[in-house]
Formats: C-alpha cells, sequence, structure tokens
C-alpha cells in the first residue's frame, strides 16, 4: 500500500509540471502586451488563492480581509523603493515582513474567534486599512496613489516588460504551489484539516491548533503580500481602489468556486474566474450581471467547485469503468 | 463639544443606526433559519428605494401606495431568490451558499445600474421637510418616521415570535434546528419565511432612508456592510442583538464624525467593532455556545 | 506511585455542579472503569482531566506531576489520550489520515520542513502511514483504510477513535462509551481489543454503559451518581452496592 501512495504522488508532481510548462508556453502564443497583463494578474491571484485555500479550504478558517494583506505588500513594496530608493528586491522583502507582521498580530486575537465571528473582524481589519491607504497621505499618496514602482532587475536585466516579469511572477507562482502541495499532504496539512474537521478532537491528538490557526494565517498573509508586490511591480503603481472589500470577496469567491480543501482547486479557480472577468469586460454594462448569474448557476450546479465536481465525475467514470467491485475502499479513497 | 450639537449627533446616529438595524435584523432572520451571511441583504434595501421611486415618479402612485407596493415587490424577490438560488442548495455547505449570495448582490447591483441608472433617486420625506427644534437640535420629520418605524417593526417580529405558532416554530428552528425538524416543524418553509421577512425588513429601511439620503444602485454593499456589522456586534442570530448593535453602529459612527476627521469615520466603527469581538468573540448579546462531545 | 491522581475534582456549570468534588486512582496497566447513570457527570470528568474543559478546583496528577488546567495539546503531548462519546472524526480525511492525526505528538516536522518537503519529514510521514495502519488493523479498520471517514457507521467510528487515540502513543487511554453503536460479536471483539490494547502497555480508563462489558474486563469500577463518587472497588463488590442499585434502580423507574 506504501507504493500505491508513491504512485499517487509521483502523479501529482506530474500534475506540476505539466502545469507549469502549459503557463511558460501560453505568453509565447499570445505574445502581446494586453495578455501578458492579463497573465500576470492571473498568475498573482492563483498565488493569493493558494495561500486562502490553506487558510478556508484547510484549516476551516474564513477571511474576508485578504486584500488588506494584498495591499500592504503593494504599498510596502512602493514606499519602501519609491520614498526610500530600495530595490525591487528589497521591496519584496519588506513587504513579505510588515504583511507577515501584520498578519500575526491580528491573528492572535482574531483566530480566537469562529466562523462568521471571524469573517467578521478580518473584514473589518480590512476596512480599517483600507481607510489607511487612503487617509494616510504623506506617506500612501491618499487617493491619488504611488507612482513610479520600479522593476525587480538582477545582474542587469530587468523584469521591466509584462513578458519579462512573467517570467519571475511564473517562478513565484510555481515555487508557491510546490510549497502549497507540500504543505497540504504532510503532518501540518493534517494538522490544518484536523482543526477544520474538529477543534477539540484536533487539540486532544496533541495539535496546538492556536499555534496552527496562526501559522496558516500569516502564511497566506505573507502570500497576498507576495501577490501585491507583484501587482506593484507590473502597474507600476498602486492606488487604494484595488485593495477595497470586493477583491477581498473575489478572492474568496475564487476559493470557493475552485473547490476548496484542495490545492489544485485554487488554482483553477483563480485561472477561470480571472479569464471570465476578463472576457465579461467586454459586455460593458452587462459585464457583471453575467459575472453575477454565471456564479450563481456555478454553484447550484457545483457546489463543490470546479475541482469538486470533476473529481465527481472521474470517480464515476471509474465506477462504470469497473464493473467488478475491487475493493470497496479504493473507490472512496479519491476523496 | 456643546450639548446640542451632541444630541444633534445622536438624533441622526439613531436615525443611520435604524436604518442598520433593520438590515441587520434581516441577516439575523436569514442567519437562524440557515447559518448563512446574506451578503445581497443591502440589495434589498437599494430595491424597496427605487422601486418606490420608479412607482411614485414613474407610474404616479400616491407616495404611500408606491412605498407599500415597493415592499410587497421586494419581498416577492426575497422570495423567488430564495426559490431559486438557495432551495436547491440547502444541504451543502454554508460558504457555498454565501458565495451565492455574493453572486446575487453582484447580479442585483447591475441589474439595477441597468435599470435606473447610475445617478441617486430620491422620493419626497412622509411628512413633510420643515425641521422640529428638540431641545436646540433639529430634527427632521423623516428621521422620526426611520425610527419610529424601526421600533414598530421589531415589536411587531417580537409579537411574531411570542404569540404566533409560525413565530413560535421559527424560534425554535433558531435555537435547534434538529430538535424542530423532529418536533415535525417544517424547515423549508421557515427558511422561505426568513427570506421573505428580511427582504421586506430591506425594503422597509430602502423606503424610509430614500427621502434622507437618496438611494443608488451602488450603495448596497456599504449599507450591508454596515448592518452585518451591527448584526454581528449585538451578537450573532439574536434580533434584540441586532437592533441594539444596529443603533450602537450609528450612534458611534455619527459621534465620531463630530469628534475625529471625517476621513476616519468608518475606521473608528470598525475598530470599535473589533474591539467589541476581540473583547466579547460573541457579541454584546450573544450567547456563549460550547460544542458537547 | 499511581498513573493518575484525582483529587477533589469539582466541575460547575452555572448552578449544576456535574462533577463534586471526586477522588479517585487508575494504576499502571489497569483496566478501570467509570460508570454511573446519564448525566451523572463521566464525560464532564473526561473533558476536566483532558484540558477540554478547566475544572472548577481539584487536582490532576498524571505520573506524578500536576496536570491540572493543562491544554488539551498538552495533555495529549503528556501521554494521556481520549475518546468521544460524540465521535469527533475528521470528516474531511480519509479513515487512514485521521489515526496518522493521531501521529502528530511523536512526530516533529515543521511548516517549514514541510513546505520544503524535506526527506526528514517524508520519512517521518511513511513511518506514521505504517504506524497507523497496524493500529488500523488493531481494531479491525484496516480494510477501510483509504475510505471517506465520513461514511462510517457510529460503532466504526468509536473504533476509529480508539485507533487515533493509541496513535500517539499514550501511557494512558480514556474510552467514553465506546461500545456504543456496536452488536454483541462486535462488542466483544471490542473487549479483546482492550486487553489487547492493555496487554500493550497502555492504561486503560473506560466509561461504558454496556455493563456486560464493564463487569467483564475492569479490575476496578469508580461509580458516579449526581457527579458524586459514590462507590469504588472490584466488579463483583460494586455489582452488590446498595448505593449502585439505587442510584440505577432509580434511573430506571425514572425512565418508566
Ligand atoms: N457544557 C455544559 N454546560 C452546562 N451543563 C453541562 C455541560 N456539559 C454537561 N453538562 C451537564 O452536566 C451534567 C453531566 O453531564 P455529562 O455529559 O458529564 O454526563 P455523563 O455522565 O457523561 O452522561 P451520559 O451517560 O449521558 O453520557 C449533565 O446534567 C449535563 O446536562
Ligand atoms: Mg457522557
Amino acid at each position: 500500500m506504501t507504493s500505491g501512495r508513491r504512485g499517487r504522488l509521483n502523479k501529482q508532481w506530474l500534475w506540476v509540471g505539466l502545469y507549469a510548462l502549459t503557463m511558460a508556453i501560453i505568453p509565447n502564443v499570445l505574445a502581446n502586451n494586453y495578455y501578458m497583463k492579463m497573465l500576470i494578474v492571473l498568475a498573482i491571484n492563483t498565488i493569493i488563492v493558494i495561500g486562502l485555500n490553506l487558510l478556508m479550504g484547510y484549516a476551516g478558517q474564513v477571511s474576508l480581509g485578504h486584500a488588506a494583506f494584498y495591499g500592504i505588500g503593494a504599498y510596502s513594496s512602493a514606499i519602501m523603493t519609491t520614498k526610500y530608493g530600495m530595490s525591487a528586491w528589497l521591496g519584496i522583502v519588506a513587504a513579505i515582513l510588515v504583511g507577515g507582521l501584520v498578519a500575526y498580530l491580528i491573528a492572535i486575537p482574531a483566530l480566537r474567534l469562529k466562523g462568521h465571528y471571524l469573517a467578521m473582524a478580518t473584514l473589518g481589519f480590512a476596512e480599517i486599512v483600507h481607510i489607511l491607504f487612503i487617509e494616510l497621505r504623506e506617506i500612501t499618496g491618499g487617493t491619488d496613489g504611488l507612482y513610479g514602482v520600479p522593476a525587480p532587475s538582477i545582474a542587469g536585466f530587468a523584469f521591466d516588460t509584462p513578458q519579462r516579469l512573467y517570467v519571475l511572477v511564473w517562478m513565484v507562482l510555481v515555487i508557491c504551489l510546490v510549497m502549497a502541495l507540500n504543505i497540504a499532504k504532510s503532518r501540518v496539512g493534517r494538522a490544518l484539516r484536523a482543526v477544520h474537521g474538529s477543534e477539540i478532537a484536533a487539540a486532544s491528538m496533541g495539535v496546538d491548533t492556536a499555534k496552527y490557526k496562526i501559522q496558516v494565517f500569516v502564511l497566506s498573509g505573507i502570500l497576498a503580500c507576495v501577490g501585491g508586490s507583484l501587482y506593484a511591480s507590473m502597474a507600476g503603481y498602486v492606488s487604494s481602489e484595488s485593495f477595497t472589500l470586493t477583491v477581498s470577496i473575489t478572492l474568496v469567491t475564487m476559493a470557493v468556486c475552485g473547490g476548496m480543501g484542495n490545492v489544485w482547486g485554487a488554482v483553477i479557480g483563480a485561472s477561470t474566474l480571472t479569464i471570465m472577468q476578463e472576457y465579461l469586460k467586454s459586455y460593458n454594462d452587462y459585464n457583471l450581471v453575467i459575472f453575477g448569474a454565471i456564479l450563481i448557476l456555478a454553484m447550484v450546479f457545483m457546489p463543490q467547485g470546479i475541482y469538486g465536481a470533476f473529481s465527481d465525475l472521474a470517480k464515476k467514470l471509474k465506477h462504470r469503468l469497473q464493473a467488478i467491485p475491487e475493493t470497496a475502499g479504493e473507490q472512496h479513497a479519491a476523496s | 463639544m456643546q450639548f446640542d450639537q451632541l444630541l444633534q449627533f445622536i438624533i441622526s446616529g439613531i436615525t443611520s443606526g435604524s436604518i442598520y438595524a433593520l438590515i441587520a435584523l434581516g441577516f439575523t432572520l436569514i442567519y437562524n433559519s440557515t447559518q448563512v451571511i446574506n451578503l445581497a441583504q443591502g440589495e434589498f434595501v437599494v430595491y424597496g428605494g427605487l422601486i418606490a421611486v420608479s412607482l411614485y415618479a414613474g407610474a404616479g402612485l400616491p407616495l404611500f401606495a408606491a412605498v407599500l407596493l415597493s415592499i410587497i415587490i421586494v419581498t416577492l424577490i426575497g422570495v423567488v431568490f430564495e426559490r431559486l438560488a438557495i432551495r436547491p442548495l440547502i444541504n451543502h455547505s454554508i460558504m457555498t451558499l454565501i458565495i451565492v449570495t455574493v453572486g446575487a448582490s453582484i447580479l442585483f447591483k447591475n441589474i439595477a445600474m441597468i435599470i435606473w441608472g447610475r445617478d441617486p433617486l430620491t422620493i419626497p420625506a412622509f411628512s413633510g421637510d420643515d425641521p422640529i427644534m428638540f431641545f436646540g437640535a433639529s430634527i427632521i420629520p423623516q428621521s422620526i418616521w426611520v425610527f419610529g418605524i424601526t421600533m414598530v417593526t421589531v415589536v411587531l417580529l417580537q409579537l411574531f415570535y411570542k404569540k404566533t405558532i409560525t413565530g413560535k416554530a421559527m424560534k425554535a428552528c433558531s435555537i435547534n434546528q434538529t430538535a424542530a425538524k423532529l418536533m415535525g416543524i417544517n424547515s423549508s418553509s421557515i427558511v422561505l419565511l426568513s427570506f421573505a421577512l428580511s427582504a421586506a425588513f430591506g425594503a422597509i429601511a430602502g423606503v424610509l432612508i430614500a427621502p434622507i439620503s437618496m438611494v443608488s444602485y451602488s450603495m448596497g454593499g456599504f449599507l450591508g456592510l454596515k448592518g452585518f456589522a451591527g448584526a454581528v456586534l449585538g451578537g450573532l442570530g439574536n434580533p434584540i442583538g441586532a437592533v441594539v448593535g444596529g443603533i450602537l453602529l450609528g450612534i458611534l459612527e455619527s459621534l465620531s464624525i463630530g469628534f475625529i476627521a471625517s476621513g476616519y469615520k468608518d475606521a473608528v466603527a470598525f475598530l470599535i467593532l473589533l474591539l467589541v469581538l476581540f473583547l466579547r468573540p460573541s457579541g454584546i448579546l450573544g450567547a456563549r455556545i460550547k460544542e458537547k462531545v | 506511585m499511581p498513573l493518575l491522581e484525582v483529587e477533589n475534582l469539582r466541575k460547575q456549570f452555572g448552578g449544576l455542579m456535574a462533577v463534586d468534588d471526586v477522588s479517585f486512582r487508575v494504576h499502571r496497566d489497569q483496566i478501570k472503569a467509570l460508570i454511573g447513570p446519564n448525566g451523572a457527570g463521566k464525560t464532564t470528568l473526561f473533558n476536566a482531566l483532558t484540558g477540554v474543559d478547566k475544572p472548577t478546583s481539584g487536582k490532576v496528577l498524571f505520573d506524578g506531576a500536576d496536570i491540572t488546567g493543562k491544554r488539551a495539546h498538552e495533555v495529549a503531548e503528556i501521554g494521556i489520550a481520549r475518546t468521544f462519546q460524540n465521535t469527533q472524526i475528521f470528516a474531511n480525511m480519509n479513515v487512514l489520515e485521521n489515526v496518522m492525526v493521531g501521529r502528530h505528538c511523536q512526530t516533529k516536522s515543521g511548516i517549514f520542513s514541510c513546505m520544503l518537503g524535506l526527506p526528514s519529514v517524508r520519512r517521518e510521514d511513511l513511518e506514521s502511514e505504517e504506524r497507523a495502519y497496524s493500529l488500523l488493523t488493531l481494531v479491525g479498520l484496516e480494510k477501510k483504510a483509504k475510505s471517506s471517514s465520513d461514511d462510517l457507521p457510529v460503532g466504526e467510528r468509536h473504533l476509529l477513535e480508539i485507533a487515533r487515540a493509541l496513535a500517539t502513543e499514550p501511557k494512558l487511554i480514556l474510552l467514553d462509551e465506546p461500545a456504543a453503536g456496536l452488536n454483541n460479536e462486535e462488542t466483544s471483539r471490542l473487549s479483546d481489543t482492550i486487553y489487547r490494547i492493555r496487554g500493550n502497555g497502555v492504561t486503560v480508563l473506560l466509561v461504558e454503559h454496556d455493563m456486560g462489558l464493564v463487569m467483564e474486563i475492569s479490575d476496578e469500577v469508580v461509580v458516579l451518581n449526581f457527579g458524586k463518587k459514590i462507590a469504588e472497588g472490584p466488579p463483583l463488590l460494586i455489582q452488590q452496592d446498595e448505593q449502585v442499585i439505587q442510584a440505577y434502580l432509580g434511573q430506571e423507574i425514572e425512565h418508566a
């Protein structure tokens, strides 16, 4: 049975390779700036939603405030580079440090709350952060935002066009994906899912529930900061409008629509919704009407998210094909 | 700050707080029957206001007829929403249902934009605009309508809970759904009723606030957020808590305009909300529930 | 030195003394039963012992050390594991993974080494998996290792909880009504399992309503009624104890 497990793991890395390859090929097919920017946004959203899925899908802790970390990442980068003349790399490091610290400080009291109370607390936190982005004019530029955020460069090679920046974003994305998959199948991943399943039982198995909740919250906050930092580099400017409650909710929607409790669900959700939003823009006023309707229909017909719907389908097909019922256990296994 | 100024801020706080309270009540009703946070709650307010505008200014109905009809129409919208989008998913995860309400709020909001446009619209105040003086503070009559109707709604809801069979069943469902089901209470009609009532409460808030602050298609999100905050502040699931929380939030917000730079007004409201949550993790009037193992 | 000493333990819920001044000891390699009518305070006592709830007053000594008021995960690390009367299965994991969570105490990889997928993490994981599998074999669930845990019937949920608790490699295991939902045959298999657990050097404290099972396997019995300890001793004496008979008779009259 151990060999069976190994087999499944190898298959997982095959998927990672395939995904990384696809994401590397697409820009060569769609070589224009408009698509490149969309692809970068898609990759950034994927990075953030991967973190959000670890937090919500695995550990069961809801956040309606991740736009705050997205924003903190973007602003930290922008402030460090434009006001203090740091390099873009240091900007990213600063974003991670600041975001991680803020996430830690808010996690300590917030994660004692459960369910909708936690949702409200994270939402309230994000609203406060958003207001600070606007009101702390001296450092954030107020409603004008900050301009002239430089792109990172390495040994004279600047990631300053969308094509070049995409290379960097792609690398970060693949690294985040691999790390998340590693966590998901590990001792820590099981501890997180245990917290979701039953906090009391998790604690009685020796899982320090408070510690893991804080860790995963900080991790997801940091991923959102990294996303924000990359976003600032791409856009060249930051403004508070990019980090509203709507953005927080959109990120959660991506996580849920893709399928919670599976890292690939995050990848699928972020990709599908980003592309859909971009595509629907051509419908002008009807854009969001269609988006809202699709969202409702998607949930009605795929309540487990896209990943869940497809793995159900795959399971059913397998069921049909295996006319001879082997071990009853194997068929349930994929869940 | 002088007393009359303070009073003025409190009065305007109570007015907006009453609106938050009605929205918070809507959240509470749906939460109690389904555990779902209906993120489309604010859209009911918008539709209440905008449909009343169309009926009054567009169709030429008398003001009170327009207002009443608008509330009825929005109630029906709530019913249809529950039937089409919530009912099929009622046994799925709460998160799935919440995302459905996100979809609905996007849908409602943008349909409203297409129908009514982007400009804010209004209806006349129910009984004129001549302010009444009260200890040096001036009160517009519509504020009294807002507070009065909110209180009447709350009292009626309590009577409904206490005196009618359906109301008692609804209360039982909110305390223990499984037990209620065992006692033969039809929880699916309770869910439907809760959506109808929530929509109605939202619409009432919408027609009440329209004469004061006008209504535009985009204000549902922000109003819903304040209502949600009020509901949580009071203790989610407790109708009285929702009303207390909503009004408290309104007053705090209004006072913070008086004392602090207005840009920070919302920040103060949320800061207080966070403090309350951190100090009392289940809201001011919320019960501490513990899972039995 | 006894393995577990409970001294004057009290737990109050509002006006209700759910556990009222209870003292007893559990010695190494014993199978000790804790019985009492419904609502006697057995589960509450378990919760107070394992850090799920804080006791109102009193003391809990484990291996001579004071563990009163320690948090649940610390208690697990010290060597007390438990199962739950209202089973607390991790429905989002399969049966094997449920047991692997029990290995949490015995493993160390932190979030960083897991993230990087270090070889040490993989080694630990394989070890955990093998140990979990052998514990599933012990309780007879090995065939369902890869099944969804949410689909298990009540009886098997209790068995899964036993395997999961054992995965923490405890010195003492607390079982809260493990025979609930088992038929006669399964119950007798459970009693074998409990003997085997004790045979592996794990002390057992058992709450159970199935008197046949209690009298058969336990070395000593503690009886609670309305939160108070009313008797303690070997099964044969307990069966004849006036107060115990009264307590259980009283309950039957109430039920009738
Ligand atoms: N969290 C709580 N809050 C208030 N009262 C409680 C709580 N937990 C238990 N009780 C009460 O404490 C008493 C003891 O309950 P407990 O569950 O410990 O009994 P028990 O002996 O395990 O009963 P059973 O055999 O039915 O499992 C009961 O009266 C119960 O209602
Ligand atoms: Mg019990």
